[in-house]
């Protein structure tokens, strides 16, 4: 079982429906509530849609969607009328642009609720085998109770813009 | 970071999007256009001399759509023939629209790329600006396949 020592570290985790993403904090811009998307046509089914975010467009996606996960991964619903989807009574974790990206390419993971900052200070996490098995996580880590996955943000950024 | 150009809003089955305006561009009354009554994507036809252009219809969505409501169409591109898309109206926005550049995620739906490359954020609303190549393409993708 692999360990890995992080130090003191500042990490936000992000729960989704099909369980818990840990992330470290520098790498989120914002977390907003979740808000009505406009629909963008033509987009995976993994891209839930676009929003309005300090007046930059920002795509959200579902990260458990992304993952082959089943359903919704947020409580936003399409309007059938509008093409748009409602708001939700999630959250969104807006990300800066992934490495190698472009400044402007922020993008938002949908959470079903509240994240929850996390101080790993010089814990020891223990990788465990009962997380999800896929390429964007580069690994499952058990903390206190929790099981946690810690996204792999090279596999992440192939996985999104490829 | 916000690019500035003259632009046509376009609605298409209630939804608004932009398109940059450009010297092949062609708007065209439907009571000009030969409708076609058919249960395909093309909605209608510009007849040119001896040529026909298609105007496809689509939803909101961007899929084919057989509906009657649409006004005019707006033909673009070149070779093998310029094609068209019926709306339920155009505008030419005469103030510069500041646009902010855009990468769609995932896999671009047609060969010339993704559908669209920037967003217009007027109040809150998010317009979608097409590329017009792509959209060229993919319009022809839908004729092919009628």
């Amino acid at each position: 079982m692999k360990s890995v020592n992080l130090g003191a570290l500042h990490a936000l985790e992000i729960p989704t429906r099909t369980g818990s993403l840990l992330v470290p904090s520098a790498c989120i811009a914002e977390v907003v509530p979740n808000r009505a998307l406009a629909e963008l046509p033509l987009s995976p089914q993994w891209v839930l849609g676009v929003m309005a975010w300090r007046s930059r467009p920002v795509q959200v996606i579902s990260l458990e969607a992304l993952m082959g996960g089943a359903g919704a991964a947020t409580d936003g619903v399409p309007d059938p009328v509008a093409g748009r989807r409602q708001r939700g009574t999630g959250k969104v974790v807006v990300f800066y642009p992934l490495p190698g990206r472009n400044p402007w390419e922020f993008f938002g993971v949908a959470a079903c609720s509240e994240p929850q900052s996390r101080v790993v200070d010089g814990a020891v996490l223990t990788g465990t085998a009962d997380g999800p098995d896929n390429s964007i996580i580069a690994m499952t880590v058990r903390l206190g109770q929790s099981v946690l996955s810690i996204p792999d943000m090279s596999a992440l950024s192939v996985a999104l813009y490829s | 970071m916000a690019e500035d150009a003259q632009y046509l809003r376009i609605d298409i089955a209630g939804a608004p999007f932009l398109l940059a305006s450009r010297t092949d561009l062609i708007i065209e009354q439907r009571e000009n256009l030969a409708v076609d009554e058919g249960s395909g994507a093309v909605r209608a036809w510009r007849l040119s001399g001896l040529d026909r252009w298609p105007a496809i219809g689509l939803d909101h969505s961007l899929r084919p759509l057989a509906g009657d409501s649409w006004r005019q169409a707006v033909f673009f591109g070149f070779g093998p023939h310029p094609v068209g898309l019926v709306v339920d109206d155009v505008q030419i926005l005469t103030q510069s629209v500041g646009v902010e550049r855009f990468t769609p995620l995932g896999p671009a739906p047609t060969d010339s790329g993704h559908l669209f490359s920037g967003i217009w954020i007027r109040d809150g609303q998010i317009v979608l600006r097409f590329e017009a190549d792509a959209l060229a393409a993919f319009l022809r993708e839908l004729e092919a396949r009628q």
